[in-house]
C-alpha cells in the first residue's frame, strides 16, 4: 500500500492506494495538485478564490466544481430539510468563524459580521442555476460556505480518480471516502477517533464503499465575548448549534451524504438525530455525547470490527 | 545397474538439498539487503494479531500504520494474509 499525507482546505489529508507500483505512486503525487485546483475554486477565506468572486458579485459563470459543489450542496439541504445549507456563511462570520482556522488561533483580528439570525433567514432555494452557462446566481444578501460538503465531495472525487491505479481511500480531514474493497477484496479499516482523547478509538468501522464523516464541536472551537464557539451553526437560531452531540459519525453512500447527515445528527441533538439517521436506510452512525456517553444507530454494527 | 541408478539418485538428491538450502540463504539475506538499503521508503505491515489490534484501538497503532507519513512523502505498507488489520486512517472532526 502507498500513502501520501498533504495539507489543504485548513485540514490534514491523507491518500492510500491498495497497490504498490509505480503507477500508484505517480497518481497519488497528483492528489495535492487536484485538491490545490478544486481549494482554488471553492475556499472562502482566498479572496481570489471562485467563491468569493460569486459571494461578492452574487452572480458568476462557476467553474465545474464549483458549479458540481453548490449543486450538492442544495441536494443537502434538500435531503436535511434545510439543516444543513450552504447560505450560512454570515452566521458563520456572525459566530466569530470570519477567518480560517488558523488566523483565529493566531488572534487575527474579527471583521464586522453580519447579524446572525438575518444571515440564516436567507432562503436557499432561492439560489438559481442555469445549466445551459453553469452560471449561478444568489439571492439579495446571501453569501455560501460550502466547507463540509466541499471536503466530502473533494474525497469522493478524489478516490475515484485514484482507483485508475488501483484500489483507493482518501481521508480529507476526517471525512474518508473508498473507491471500494481494498486490493484482496476486504473492507477498509478505519478508526473511530474519540472527542474526549485524541489518541483513543471508540472502535474500527470496515468500509468497503462510500463514505465516513464526522462532524465535531470538539475541535473547531474558539471564544467569543468570553462564550466558547463552534462552526457548526444551526439555521433555526443563526448560531453555534447547542447540543448534547460533540461529535457525530455517520456512513454513507458517499461523502457528501456522510458529512451532512453527521452534521444534521448533531445540530438535532442525540434523541432526534439518532432517530434522523435510523430514518434513512442508507445511513449508520455513533453518536458520542458530551458526558462522555456514546450512541450507536441500529445499522452501525453492520461496520463495526467485532471484538 | 539399479544401485549405481540409486546411488546416483541419491547423490543428485542431497547436492539438489544442499543448493535449495544455498539459495534460500543467500535469497534471504539479498533480499534484505535490497530493501533494507532504501531510504525513502517505509514498509509497514498493516496486518496484525489480534493482541496487537487490540492496542490499536486504543489509538496508539492507528499513528503507527498512517498518521506517521511525513508531509509531502509516500510510504510503503506490506499488506499480507487475512489477519486483522491496523486502521489505515480515523475519522475525527474536521482538523
Amino acid at each position: 500500500m502507498r500513502q501520501l499525507s498533504f495539507r489543504a482546505m485548513g485540514c490534514q489529508m491523507m491518500a492510500a492506494i491498495d497497490c504498490d507500483d509505480a503507477q500508484a505512486e505517480a497518481q497519488l503525487a497528483a492528489a495535492p495538485g487536484w485538491f490545490e485546483e478544486w481549494e482554488r475554486q471553492l475556499s472562502r477565506f482566498r479572496p481570489d478564490s471562485d467563491l468569493a468572486r460569486l459571494n461578492a458579485a452574487g452572480q458568476l459563470a462557476a467553474p465545474p466544481a464549483l458549479w458540481a459543489v453548490i449543486g450538492v450542496a442544495l441536494q443537502a439541504a434538500q435531503q436535511s430539510d434545510g439543516l444543513v445549507r450552504p447560505t450560512l456563511l454570515g452566521a458563520l462570520e456572525a459566530a466569530g468563524y470570519d477567518r480560517s482556522f488558523e488566523q483565529i488561533g493566531q488572534g487575527a483580528p474579527s471583521a464586522q459580521p453580519a447579524p446572525a439570525r438575518a444571515a440564516a433567514d436567507i432562503d436557499w432555494r432561492q439560489i438559481a442555476r442555469d445549466p445551459r452557462t453553469r452560471s449561478v446566481r444568489l439571492p439579495a444578501g446571501a453569501r455560501l460556505d460550502l466547507g463540509g460538503v466541499a471536503k466530502g465531495w473533494a474525497a469522493d472525487q478524489a478516490a475515484r480518480q485514484l482507483a485508475a491505479a488501483g484500489p483507493a481511500l482518501v481521508d480529507a480531514g476526517g471525512d474518508i471516502a473508498v473507491s471500494g474493497p481494498m486490493a484482496d477484496g476486504s473492507a477498509w479499516p478505519i478508526a473511530i477517533a474519540s472527542p474526549l482523547a485524541p489518541d483513543a478509538s471508540l472502535g474500527t468501522l470496515l468500509i468497503a464503499r462510500g463514505a465516513v464523516a464526522t462532524s465535531g464541536r470538539d475541535y473547531r472551537t474558539w471564544r467569543q465575548g468570553g462564550a466558547e464557539r463552534h462552526h457548526i451553526i444551526d439555521p433555526r437560531t443563526g448560531r453555534p448549534a447547542e447540543t448534547d452531540v460533540l461529535a457525530a459519525t455517520v456512513v454513507a453512500p458517499d461523502g457528501p451524504s456522510a458529512e451532512v447527515a453527521a452534521k444534521a445528527a448533531l445540530i438535532l441533538g442525540s434523541r432526534a438525530g439518532l432517530s434522523w439517521i435510523d430514518a434513512r436506510p442508507t445511513l449508520a452512525g455513533m453518536l458520542v455525547l458530551a458526558d462522555g456517553r456514546v450512541l450507536r444507530s441500529r445499522r452501525i454494527d453492520t461496520y463495526l470490527e467485532k471484538e | 545397474m539399479a544401485s549405481i541408478d540409486t546411488s546416483r539418485r541419491q547423490l543428485l538428491a542431497a547436492r539438489l538439498k544442499s543448493a535449495i538450502a544455498t539459495a534460500a540463504v543467500v535469497g534471504t539475506l539479498g533480499g534484505w539487503f535490497a530493501f533494507g538499503a532504501q531510504p525513502l521508503t517505509t514498509a509497514v505491515s498493516t496486518t496484525a494479531p489480534a493482541a496487537v489490534a487490540q492496542v490499536a484501538d486504543t489509538g496508539a497503532a492507528v499513528a503507527t500504520g498512517s498518521q506517521s507519513t511525513a508531509s509531502g512523502s509516500t510510504t510503503s505498507a506490506a499488506t499480507s494474509g487475512r489477519a486483522r488489520r491496523a486502521p489505515v486512517t480515523s475519522t475525527r472532526s474536521s482538523q
